[in-house]
């Protein structure tokens, strides 16, 4: 057996943990201010740039794709070498990697502040960012495999198993779920629409949480924690078992985001059971993670690594046990739509992925740059502000949400809404949401302390690019050892195990989206229900550009509390021409989908002009521009192809009548406008805006002779 | 006392010496039973209809949380009586603790984990960048768990889908309407608070007024101005009505709102009795000639002399 020498790349892990500490700091940032605004709407200074709709997405996309994200790739190139004894696949592509995913991110830093958004929660960016993405993922995927292929270890260890699951399941995951229409550069339309658009976004919303922060993140615990811990994994088998079982139930729980929506309700049974049955697999993670450091624990009290990691698996049990409470119908029917889902995302997010990722840091950095961690002392501190701090942030939220989620079903003996105001709800929370700001400062402030003690740590040691290593080949002919258990036999055949969990990920995928696809029933058509006029199309897309739906459900469950606040609830019927749904996730404001007809037209335009006009102690910010700015009428034409060919049924030719039946659906806003003393010109975008917000969830009721139902 | 109070601390102490592996588990199980107290906490608060499945599920876990913590005190008192005993016997015994001993045997069996000091009979030969691999048992009561979720889940989706035991969304829906409509009609037999627009009344005290005042102010003055001198909503000042002057109009109009101009309806949110007084109020502004006032719009009405 001859014994080679080769080199372990070092500086593209370096790159990544940089650009991963960088953005970062930047997408908690963004959280703090975001956080802010909810209860001091004016600290977006009226720019529409800095408002919560549109920069809640820049929150979410940075601390997910730029934060741990990039905090992944580090640990999977770091530990990928080592566990395979070969150096990467290919220094180019892992360069075009790095470079590429930067320069994702850095688009989406400028495009959704400025607007341009899909509208499907946690895959906003738009369609060339999206192929972008798809182009950078497969070059990732090249050069895992690659490194895969020409290993110098017979065998995959547990942790490459989960990064192959996450490799080829987010390939799966985002390009189904990107498939848009381009309209303009920057604008497109899903081909998907209403209740499938919605199961299809919520298929990979949940498991863009399964496959992108989760399997990834296992699959780091499995190499630095027995590292860290210097201890054998605890059970080989369970590893196996739970492995294989999380990948396959976890596919499945998607639906647990549309309970008592107006998704069919066997789609939402499996969403529930799938919750339920996925516990054990996920602590399956948990009890391997924790049990490693049998024997070991009393190292944990000074090792600021090992403390990380106990508090984060700790706190993945916690979310993994949280999430299938939570798919409970009757517990949802509480928690969703408030801030529960927050609370429960934020102990994943800051305590499963912030401190996995901080105690790797902690770990990797010292090595690769040759020298001791700069202070004990500061991780430490940094380990307990980050701990209060995301106790901090949790315990508001979950207080907050039982006391808004049960004002909000209270009534009185009389049979009405004890609150019928939305807004009394949201004044109640908002102290809370002030300790919740203060949780995550308290978090961010840990991190500015890592960033110090890690730059401080770099700077007193030597930073080696490149770290020799050595390892026999891999002979040609594997001669297998007697009685090899059957899945130590596939963790040598790499293509076969790649394709058996793809497989186990298709399963549950293909049986909920092809019958929701294909069957009639699913979605019970409804004959009054009537594609957009083309005013109503342009307001929607401002809706969507502005982020509304981030505080905005459209989708009115079928409680009473719910049909008494704001009307029948929603049919799935109602949405069919909805390219893509805006049902929302989060109700910071009331729900929109019966808001049609509701008020006049006068009221919407001071609404947005000043919202606290119409609504004391609102906490919507102003939307002055939309008063000012005008929309493109010849936008339009493109617009209603597009919808064409998605079968949405304008009749062949309507193109060009559109641009005239705008213009007189908006001199009639105008002239409603005007009989209550308010001056605008038709182009205005608010025009196109209240059109939308008039028809919204109209077209079922009866009497269709409201305000602004008049398109031809 | 207070020694009889610090050997209890002590000796649970003891008993509840888990290896310390144990504790991250305990803290989901406290998650478990905040989210059953918010189910109680839900039932406590909401005073309208619980269906009958929630009361089920309350009875039931009421009853299991205080069977559980009943057994449990029972249990712990029994054994420290037994302790006691066992302790002026062999003092030997006592040492290693009884409850010690069983939890000792039910953890063993509950794990069946090879103890860290017989690592070397399961260690794998997997060498992976210098990361061995135990090959433990699959913890049992994981195992156990795991046929409990999937249990669950095939009760779950029979009962709901295969036998219809339990009510979909929309089946549940209308048992939750009808059940309110009853609970509504059964308080309105008992306190007679039915004002409607056939019987509302002029009133004039001040109390009533300034009640109506009151609730002018937070829905009202939003469109109609503060001072009723109209804004996105008409001019509630002057003698001309778009939808009737007299009280029982305005009485109806509040009610039923007026959809297709923009005047929603209140009868979901405010009582009658505070339908009749706000709109007392607004007669009570009649001439008021606030400034900025809106022109008038609609018929002129004049109230009869005898209300007037």
């Amino acid at each position: 057996m001859k014994v080679e020498q080769f080199e372990y790349d070092n500086q593209i892990v370096r790159k990544f943990i940089i650009a991963s500490v960088v953005f970062g700091v930047v997408g908690m940032l963004v959280g703090l201010i975001i956080a802010i605004q909810l209860f001091y709407p004016a600290l977006n200074m009226d720019i529409p740039y800095l408002t919560f709709g549109r920069i809640r997405p820049l929150h979410t996309n940075a601390v997910i794709f730029a934060f741990v994200g990039n905090a992944m790739f580090a640990g999977i190139y770091y530990s990928m070498q080592r566990l395979l004894k070969t150096p990467l696949y290919s220094r180019v592509l892992s360069e075009l990697h790095f470079w590429g995913w930067q320069l994702i991110i850095v688009a989406a830093a400028i495009t959704l502040p400025l607007g341009y958004t899909t509208g499907h929660e946690y895959a906003e960016l738009e369609w060339p960012i999206d192929i972008a993405i798809t182009i950078v993922w497969v070059i990732f995927a090249i050069n895992f495999f690659g490194t895969i292929l020409t290993r110098r270890e017979r065998h995959l260890y547990v942790a490459i198993w989960f990064y192959i699951s996450t490799v080829v399941t987010v390939a799966v995951l985002h390009i189904v779920n990107s498939v848009e229409l381009p309209v303009f550069a920057l604008k497109s339309y899903y081909v998907y629409a209403g209740v499938q658009d919605a199961l299809v976004q919520w298929w990979y919303g949940h498991n863009a949480v399964a496959f992108f922060l989760t399997t990834s993140y296992l699959g780091l615990m499995y190499y630095f924690m027995p590292k860290a811990a210097n201890r054998p994994v605890y059970s080989y088998r369970l590893s196996i078992i739970h492995f294989w079982a999380l990948i396959f139930v976890y596919i499945w729980a998607g639906p647990h985001h549309l309970l008592y929506t107006s998704l069919p309700d066997w789609a939402q049974s499996l969403g529930t059971v799938f919750s339920v049955m996925l516990i054990a697999p996920s602590w399956g993670g948990m009890i391997n993670g924790l049990l490693t450091l049998r024997g070991a624990w009393d190292r944990v009290r000074e090792n600021p690594v090992l403390k990380f990691f106990v508090v984060a698996i700790t706190a993945y049990g916690m979310a993994t046990f949280e999430g299938p409470m939570l798919s409970l119908k009757n517990v949802n029917a509480l928690s969703h739509y408030t801030d529960w889902t927050i609370a429960h995302v934020h102990v994943g997010g800051l305590g499963w992925n912030g401190f996995l990722t901080f105690g790797m840091f902690y770990w990797l950095v010292p090595r690769m740059w040759n020298t001791k961690l700069f202070s004990i002392k500061l991780a430490n501190l940094h380990f307990w502000l980050g701990t209060l701090g995301i106790i901090f942030y949790a315990l508001p939220m979950y207080t907050s949400a039982l006391v808004q989620g049960l004002m909000l079903k209270q009534f009185t003996p009389e049979g009405f809404l004890q609150y019928p105001n939305f807004l009394e709800t949201v004044t109640q929370i908002l102290p809370l949401h002030v300790f919740r700001a203060v949780g995550g400062a308290l978090y961010l402030a840990g991190v500015f302390i890592m960033v110090y003690n890690l730059m401080k740590t770099a700077a007193q040691g030597k930073f080696a690019a490149f770290e020799r290593a050595e390892a026999p080949a891999l002979e040609k002919v594997y001669v297998p050892k007697p009685n090899e258990g059957w899945h130590h036999v596939l963790e040598r055949l790499p293509v076969t195990f790649t394709i058996l969990s793809i497989l186990a990920i298709l399963v549950g995928s293909v049986l909920e989206l092809i019958p929701t696809f294909l069957i009639q029933s699913n979605v019970p058509t409804i004959a009054s229900v009537k594609p957009y006029t083309p005013l109503e199309l342009e307001g929607r897309d401002i809706y969507i550009r502005e982020g509304c739906s981030n505080c905005h459900s459209q989708m009115v469950r079928p409680f009473r509390s719910e049909t008494e606040r704001y009307g029948e609830y929603s049919k799935a019927g109602e949405f069919v021409y909805d390219h893509p749904f805006l049902w929302g996730s989060k109700r910071t404001g009331p729900d929109l989908h019966r808001l049609g007809g509701k008020y006049p037209d006068s009221w919407h335009y001071r609404h947005m002009e000043d919202p606290t006009s119409m609504s004391p102690n609102s906490i919507m910010p102003t939307y002055s521009w939309l008063l000012e700015q005008e929309y493109n009428k010849e936008d339009i034409k493109a617009k209603i192809t597009a919808m064409r060919k998605l079968g949405v049924p304008y009749p062949e030719g309507y193109e060009d009548i559109a641009p005239k039946d705008m213009e007189k659906q908006a001199k009639k806003i105008v002239e409603n406008l005007k009989a209550d003393k308010i001056k605008v010109s038709e182009n205005k975008e608010i025009v196109a805006l209240i059109a939308y917000m008039q028809r919204l969830g109209t077209d079922i009721k009866v009497k269709n002779d409201i305000t602004l139902n008049q398109a031809k | 006392m207070i020694r009889i109070v610090q050997n209890i601390k002590e000796w649970l102490g003891r008993q509840f010496a888990f290896p310390l592996q144990w504790k991250p588990i305990l803290v989901p199980l406290l998650i478990f039973a905040g989210l059953i107290s918010t189910l109680q906490a839900k039932a406590q608060a909401s005073t309208a209809p619980i269906t009958q499945i929630e009361w089920l599920i309350i009875i039931v876990v009421t009853l299991t949380i205080v069977v559980a913590v009943l057994t449990l005190i029972t249990a712990l008192y029994s054994l420290y009586v037994v302790q006691l005993v066992v302790l002026k016997k062999s003092p030997e015994l006592a040492q290693e603790g009884m409850f010690s001993s069983m939890w000792k045997a039910f953890e063993k069996r509950m794990t069946r984990a090879i103890p860290v000091s017989r690592e070397h009979e399961i260690i794998l030969d997997h060498n992976y960048d210098g990361i061995k691999e135990l090959n433990n048992h699959l913890p049992p009561w994981w195992v156990y768990m795991f046929y409990a979720t999937i249990a669950f889940s095939a009760a779950y989706l029979f009962l709901y889908h295969v036998i219809g035991f339990f009510p979909l969304s929309e089946a549940e829906y209308q048992a939750e309407v009808k059940q309110a409509e009853i609970q509504i009609a059964e308080y309105q037999k008992k306190n007679a608070n039915s004002i409607d627009e056939k019987t509302v009344k002029i009133v004039k005290s001040e109390k009533e007024l300034a009640e109506g005042k009151n609730i002018y102010q937070s829905k009202c003055a939003a469109c109609h101005g503060a001072l009723g001198e109209g804004g996105v909503g008409p001019n509630l000042t002057d003698e001309y009505w778009l939808h009737g002057g007299s009280i029982n109009d305005i009485f109806k109009t509040i009610k039923y709102g007026v959809p297709q101009k923009g005047m929603i309806s209140w009868q979901q949110q405010l009582k009658p009795v505070e339908i009749q007084n706000v709109a007392n109020y607004i007669l009570s502004l009649q001439g008021t000639n606030p400034p900025n006032a809106k022109p008038p719009q609609g018929q002129l009405y004049k109230a009869p002399v005898a209300t007037k």
